[in-house]
């Protein structure tokens, strides 16, 4: 125990040191999810360090990102890499919301010593690099202990999803040996290193079986009077809970919403208004990008019988759109979205349907 | 009109050199390059990869030295991939060795069982090297041998491949929603695996390292599936045997069923009365259902306590004291709070 102090103790001075802002460089060793918080305070999820980076961006100025159109970007980002694009991963793509610039997680290489880049897309489609040096920043470890033991080296929680609401930074993640449903919320500004809870997130199949069920991605909308997460389970449906109910240590079951259909894996989602509605716009790798309408989120028990009346909210298609990898919103009435054709990937800026 | 005068005062053709396979340096420039801003110096000496567009150069930094400049990339050059330089009428082209390697091997899948529950929730896929990560699921087939059939869409198709950091081993989970009783992916496609039919999980051999080199074979792992597993995790029923005093004799446990290799490896361990963890090391045998613990030091005699945190699954992902899918019409309910359970063990 004492030997687990000491290291938590040198965990919280050393690597992540204290909470408070620091100029520096953060030691991220890769990322696999982004997120914005208030002031341009960009969230980076590093699986591998088991870390959330807090970056001060200082992006406050913008030129519209409204017509933006990047053709071939993977090239592009290969090229100011020094990689051809089958060496190029782009893992996430965040708008800042203050400023409509487009931020890209991007992996030069595919090994275990790939790097992690972000880069800064403008209106005028000229990528830069964000450099994750001397920038201001905090830190916050997402783990309480980390062990030395060989065996435990191996285990990482990819993070498959992050958000921020009501001041919280909500961090959602899969293990690579056990299938903990551990949903991680972090107030932010951050507290004192390892302040991160864990709450354990369940599914409950038509009242009977209930299991744990890791998020595989979710956005934050009001339903009703209540904050909620509105998630995507591994296991597909589409759920709710209030953010009220993210305390420490809670078990949260989720209310199914909607069924999203088989073979279906939601990569990433987003809430937005079109004709006085409000509409979830999420990306699948299997059906394409889907329009859920919220009518019917309000609803109290949701999906709990084989054969219920209720059959969840509905959607659409967006046939229009195809290949889509990742997506978010610019504003209020287009998205950013990288798609992938045949032979070449696009970052463009598209109505929102 | 500046470009101008530099194209010609270039006309001498620079020389241009890649130094140690790390920087790019070029000389024959005209002295004006002393007084030139960076962006002027990077629009005049650019490094970029010949087979992407030319019109993006590499991020780096430019600087002038003793009428020599270097261009230092931001990323090391790779090997393997051919970069140009221009220098006004200047051109180059460089490509560094890459570095010949043996091909990688699948070494082992876990579980190691030819026996799986058919509510089997993952599988370990070690190799001998570090692989290449992304667009992993394309190398991985499941076939229905009995049947003669492909399984569609078998495995939880992540985004986020589930690696570990040296990237040999990687974690594939069969999706749970086909696993998950009524829920709509298994109601509506049925199960991924049946007890009784026999299944194989094939590797394709063109799955890259993360050299770029292709496996040296395909693997091939074949096994049936039994009925499922849905039992939590009960140390109490565990078989353990002390081993004697004075020797550095195994501490063994029958767990009486497969456990998850990866989990059991590190989450059940030794301690001592005192509560320290002993050194020793771990081996698995008999298909992940014994588990051997060699200690570092000879066994005093006296009490220890064999501990097994409570998140310890099987390949099914029960967990001690709660099963993977917990049925709430049942009377029992979910019972473990504790983080960690205890067998006493008395070595005399």
């Amino acid at each position: 125990m004492r030997y687990l102090t000491a290291l938590m103790l040198s965990l919280a001075v050393t690597a992540f040191a204290a909470a408070e802002t620091k100029k520096g460089t953060p030691e991220v060793k890769s990322i696999s999810a982004l997120a914005f918080g208030p002031n341009g305070t960009l969230f980076v999820g590093d699986p591998v360090a088991a870390a959330v980076f807090a970056v001060e961006t200082g992006d406050t100025k913008g030129t519209s990102t409204a017509g933006l159109k990047v053709e071939k970007v993977t090239d592009q980002i290969g090229s100011l890499l020094g990689v051809t694009a089958k060496d190029v991963t782009v893992n996430d793509v965040k708008v800042n919301p203050a400023t409509g610039n487009v931020f890209l997680a991007v992996t030069r290489g595919k090994g275990p010593d790939a790097k992690p880049v972000v880069l800064k897309v403008a209106g005028d489609g000229k990528l830069t690099e964000f450099a994750l040096k001397d920038v201001a920043f905090t830190a916050a470890p997402l783990v309480n202990a980390i062990d030395k033991d060989k065996e435990r080296m191996k285990q990482v929680d990819a993070i498959t999803s992050m958000g921020f609401a009501n001041g919280k930074l909500i961090v959602a993640g899969l293990s690579n040996e056990d299938f903990s449903s551990t949903l991680r919320v972090i107030p932010f500004p951050f507290g004192d290193a390892g302040k991160a809870t864990g709450v354990k997130i369940f599914h409950g199949a038509h009242g009977r079986f209930e299991t744990q069920a890791p998020v595989r991605t979710f956005t934050t909308y009001r339903i009703g009077d209540a904050e909620s997460v509105v998630a995507a389970y591994q296991c597909t449906p589409l759920v709710k809970f209030p953010i009220s109910d993210l305390q420490p240590g809670a078990k949260v079951t989720g209310t199914t919403i909607a069924e999203l259909g088989n073979r279906n894996v939601p990569i990433d989602m987003f809430v937005y208004s079109k004709g006085g509605k409000d509409y979830i716009l999420m990306a699948n790798t299997a059906r394409g990008v889907m329009k859920v309408s919220t009518d019917k989120f309000a609803v109290k028990d949701g999906i709990t019988q084989k054969t219920g009346e209720f059959a969840g909210a509905t959607y659409e298609k967006v046939e229009s759109w195809s290949g889509v990898e990742q997506i978010d919103k610019l504003d209020d009435t287009h998205a950013i979205v990288l798609m992938k054709t045949t032979g070449s990937t696009t970052l463009a800026s598209v109505e929102l349907p | 009109m500046i470009f101008s005068i530099l194209l010609l005062a270039l006309a001498a053709d620079p020389t241009i050199r890649v130094a140690a396979g790390k920087t790019v340096e070029v000389t024959g420039l005209p002295d004006t390059v002393k007084t030139q801003t960076p962006e002027q110096l990077a629009a005049l000496v650019r490094v970029t990869v010949a087979a992407n567009d030319a019109g993006t150069s590499l991020l780096g930094t430019h600087a002038v030295k003793d009428g020599t400049l270097t261009f230092t990339p931001r990323f090391p050059f790779e090997p393997g991939v051919t970069y140009r330089v221009s220098a006004g009428t200047a051109t180059h082209e460089f490509t560094l060795p890459k570095p010949k390697a043996e091909p990688a091997t699948v070494t082992l899948i876990e579980p190691t069982a030819d026996k799986l529950p058919e509510n089997t929730l993952r599988f370990y896929l070690h190799f001998s090297k570090p692989m290449a990560k992304g667009d992993i699921y394309k190398y991985l087939t499941l076939t229905n041998d009995t049947d003669k059939k492909t399984v569609t869409v078998p495995f939880l198709e992540l985004e986020q491949e589930l690696w570990s950091p040296d990237q040999k081993r990687v974690t594939i989970v069969i999706d749970p929603g086909r696993i998950k009783r009524e829920v709509k992916p298994l109601l509506d496609l049925g199960p991924v695996l049946e007890k009784g039919k026999t299944y194989t999980l094939t590797v394709a051999k063109d799955w890259l390292d993360a050299n770029d080199t292709p496996l040296a074979a395909a693997f091939h792992k074949t096994f049936t599936a039994t009925a499922a597993d849905r039992d939590a995790i009960d140390p109490e029923k565990w078989a353990v045997t002390p081993p004697k005093v004075g020797g550095r004799d195994a501490l063994s446990v029958n767990f009486g069923k497969p456990l998850d290799a990866a989990l059991v490896r590190r989450l059940v361990w030794v301690e001592d009365a005192k509560g320290t963890k002993l050194d020793g090391t771990v081996t698995l045998d008999k298909t992940e259902t014994f588990w051997r613990f060699t200690p570092k030091a000879a066994w005093a005699a006296g009490e220890y306590n064999l501990t097994v945190a409570t998140h310890l699954e099987d390949p099914c992902g029960n967990r001690v004291g709660e099963p993977f899918e917990v049925d709430l019409l049942q009377p029992v309910g979910r019972t473990v709070e504790t983080k960690t359970v205890t067998r006493p063990v008395v070595v005399k």
